[in-house]
């Protein structure tokens, strides 16, 4: 009997070892200002604490950016992946890179030649600029640096490679504090600008030793196509204007703030900014599940689609819950952080980081979602980005800003998500239907079967039964289902044979179309393409295998996120 | 999978009915590992063998390996999937098919 649930399928085991790494990028992202200010406000001073944070949309709007092409690349490069178009997924790449360098180098170019005006467009006070302007200088470097770097994480992330992508930011994290607290002292302000500057080049060097790795699956060919990046565009749509939104939304209640509440409760805000970001966080669990989903979207694998995303929902809701209670228990611990001890604020920073982390369950939905529904409906994945980052938030917080003071600002970042997510789930009811909710998939088109095991001798026997069972009940001729099941069997043994030392799963998907019956079966063990006729012959198994290779006429391998992924075509006249 | 074994002098037939395959192919290896001796004609009926792998052809390259010394070996009454799966991997080259 084969086991199914997160545990003990190829998809869950790879979706869980990306979501640590994904998390943690997501993380990674909101900590690189966060540490700025952190070590600002506390061995500089709050003036350098101000400063910053005027910084902050610059920064948001960079990883804007770098999100409109790195997010939409992915897509793009996964799903040209699933459909077994290798030429096509290079081309993406290639493009890509090259976006990336030009947004880099324009980026830099804007900032460097308005510095004046876009210090006075973000309201940056007279007697903050000469505080502002010595890390902006070294900001400068990190714009140049960042859209490539951002892009790269995104893609060794979706080639497979989540060990690289974690030790790139985490280098990226740790130089930052280091190299901040080792250049603060005789810098000053300048020396986090650089600090952040030399964390962005290391960051940026780790991600390229994915490209000298054996599972290295990106090849770069020179390409751009005005098609091509509208599509780039589209599939970007959510995440890349949930930076904007957000940009927009700090940036307008920071000015809402100064006009109508008290100052002083000022680094309240700058700390709730923060708390309202970590949102993203639950940004990382569709960022985990997005190139599993592309690859099956591509391979039109709907039960694939939908078994990825029953584990992102149960991931949701475990992530959301934890991220509340953390936020209540730790809400004293945050305000710490912030150097906020005045005890005239403090009871209002720890109630307000406790009433604005109610939202997060529904928030992590809408974080997961959006992204999701871009492949269908890009307007639509925006208007849930729009509700849920700029327009509720800013409605609540003025409506209730306005009556209350601050106290209703923060009552108004608690209620929004719900109203938000309301508002969504009555817009895709009404576009949409019930029939449809919330995966948007046609539930009476699945054509796959998958099905998915640890490699054991057992396992992989029951696994053949099944497909063979399955075969033969939707009236596949004998000689078929008997291929189809040696295949199960020897494939499944061989991978056995080959990795007895480490537990491996394989997922074996079949499809009948037309009289055929496609096969595609996917492990994570060590790397080999068993459709090499020149494959070392070490026993009589993998003598078969070859045997069996050399007959099949409808083959193909494809290197997938660092896993093997191999493809078969069965007819009447399949074996020459 | 069923075996039925029935010796006649020194003629040894194993009629084998399902599939011989990776968990299957050890019952068969333990009923004629070792039980060969004497044996000058060791004959394999498979008419009602669905299935073979390569755990069941491995038996079988043993059996011959022995019968090869000391006699023959045959199989008989393949289906045509299993008689397919001989010709893939060239086995039909090897063993006596009847």
């Amino acid at each position: 009997m084969l086991k199914r649930g997160i545990l003990h399928s190829f998809s869950g085991r790879r979706y869980l070892s990306m979501l640590f790494v994904s998390s943690f990028s997501m993380v990674a992202e909101i900590l690189v200002m966060l540490i700025c200010k952190i070590i600002a406000s506390n061995l500089i001073g709050e003036t350098a604490l101000a400063a910053v944070t005027m910084v902050t949309p610059l920064f948001s709007f960079v990883l804007f950016v770098g999100a409109c092409i790195a997010c939409g690349t992915t897509i793009c490069y996964t799903t040209a992946v699933g459909e077994l178009k290798p030429e096509e997924a290079a081309k993406h790449f290639g493009q890509g890179v090259l976006l990336a360098l030009f947004s880099g180098v324009v980026l830099f170019g804007f900032f460097a030649l308005a510095r004046d005006a876009i210090l006075e467009f973000l309201g940056v006070p007279p007697e903050l600029v000469m505080e502002v302007l010595p890390f902006y200088k070294w900001f400068l470097g990190v714009v140049l640096v960042l859209p490539v770097g951002y892009f790269l994480s995104e893609l060794v992330y979706a080639d497979g490679d989540e060990v690289l992508t974690f030790w790139s930011y985490g280098i990226l994290i740790a130089a930052e504090v280091a190299l901040s607290l080792y250049f603060v002292d005789s810098m000053g302000i300048a020396g986090l600008g650089l600090a952040l500057f030399v964390a962005s080049i290391l960051f940026l060097g780790v991600l390229l030793l994915h490209f000298f790795k054996k599972s290295n699956s990106l090849h770069f060919k020179l390409h751009v196509n005005v098609k091509d990046i509208a599509s780039v565009f589209r599939f970007s749509v959510a995440k890349s204007s949930a930076y904007l939104c957000f940009s927009i939304f700090t940036f307008l209640l920071t000015r809402f703030f100064l006009r109508s509440c008290d100052p002083d409760s000022m680094p309240v805000l700058a700390m709730i900014f923060e708390v309202v970001e970590l949102g993203s966080v639950f940004g990382g669990i569709w960022l985990a599940a997005e190139p599993l989903v592309s690859v099956y979207r591509g391979e039109r694998n709907l039960i694939g689609v939908r078994r990825v995303m029953k584990y992102v929902n149960e991931s949701i809701l475990v992530e959301g819950v934890l991220m509340t209670a953390f936020l209540i228990v730790w809400a004293p611990f945050l305000a710490d952080l912030f150097h906020i001890h005045s005890t005239s604020i403090l009871p209002e920073a720890i109630w307000a980081v406790r009433v604005a982390s109610i939202g997060c369950l529904v928030k992590a939905f809408q974080r997961v979602y959006a992204p999701f529904y871009q492949h269908h409906n890009p307007l639509f994945s925006m208007f849930i980005v729009l509700m849920r980052d700029l327009l509720m938030p800013i409605l609540c917080c003025v409506i209730l800003g306005s009556l209350y003071g601050s106290y209703g600002i923060w009552v108004g970042l608690a209620v929004a998500p719900f109203i938000s997510f309301a508002i969504c789930v009555v817009a895709f009811l009404a576009v949409y239907g019930k029939k449809y909710f919330p995966l948007l998939l046609h539930r009476g088109k699945d054509m796959w079967k998958a099905e998915s095991c640890e490699v054991t001798p057992q396992n992989i026997v029951a696994l053949r039964d099944h497909m063979g069972d399955y075969l033969r009940k939707k009236n596949v001729e004998n000689s078929i289902c008997n291929k189809v099941m040696l295949l199960v069997e020897e494939l499944g043994m061989h991978i056995y044979d080959v990795n007895r030392n480490r537990k491996v799963y394989t997922e074996f998907s079949v499809r009948i179309f037309q009289g055929k019956v496609i096969c595609v079966m996917k492990d994570n063990g060590v790397l080999q393409n068993m459709t090499d006729l020149e494959m070392v012959v070490s026993d009589l198994r993998a003598y078969f295998v070859t045997a069996l290779m050399a007959y099949q006429r409808e083959k193909l391998y494809m290197l997938t996120m660092s896993y093997n992924r191999h493809v078969f075509r069965f007819d009447r006249e399949s074996w020459a | 999978m069923k075996i039925e074994k029935t010796t006649a002098g020194q003629t040894m037939t194993f009629a084998v009915e399902g599939r011989l395959d990776t968990l299957t192919a050890p019952q068969l290896d333990g009923e004629i590992q070792g039980k060969l001796d004497g044996v000058t004609e060791l004959i394999f009926d498979f008419v009602n063998l669905e299935y073979i792998s390569s755990a069941g052809l491995r038996i079988l390259l043993s059996a011959q390996k022995v019968m090869n010394k000391q006699g023959r070996m045959v199989i008989r009454n393949a289906k045509p999937e299993v008689k397919e799966i001989f010709e893939v991997t060239g086995f039909n080259d090897i063993l006596t098919l009847e």
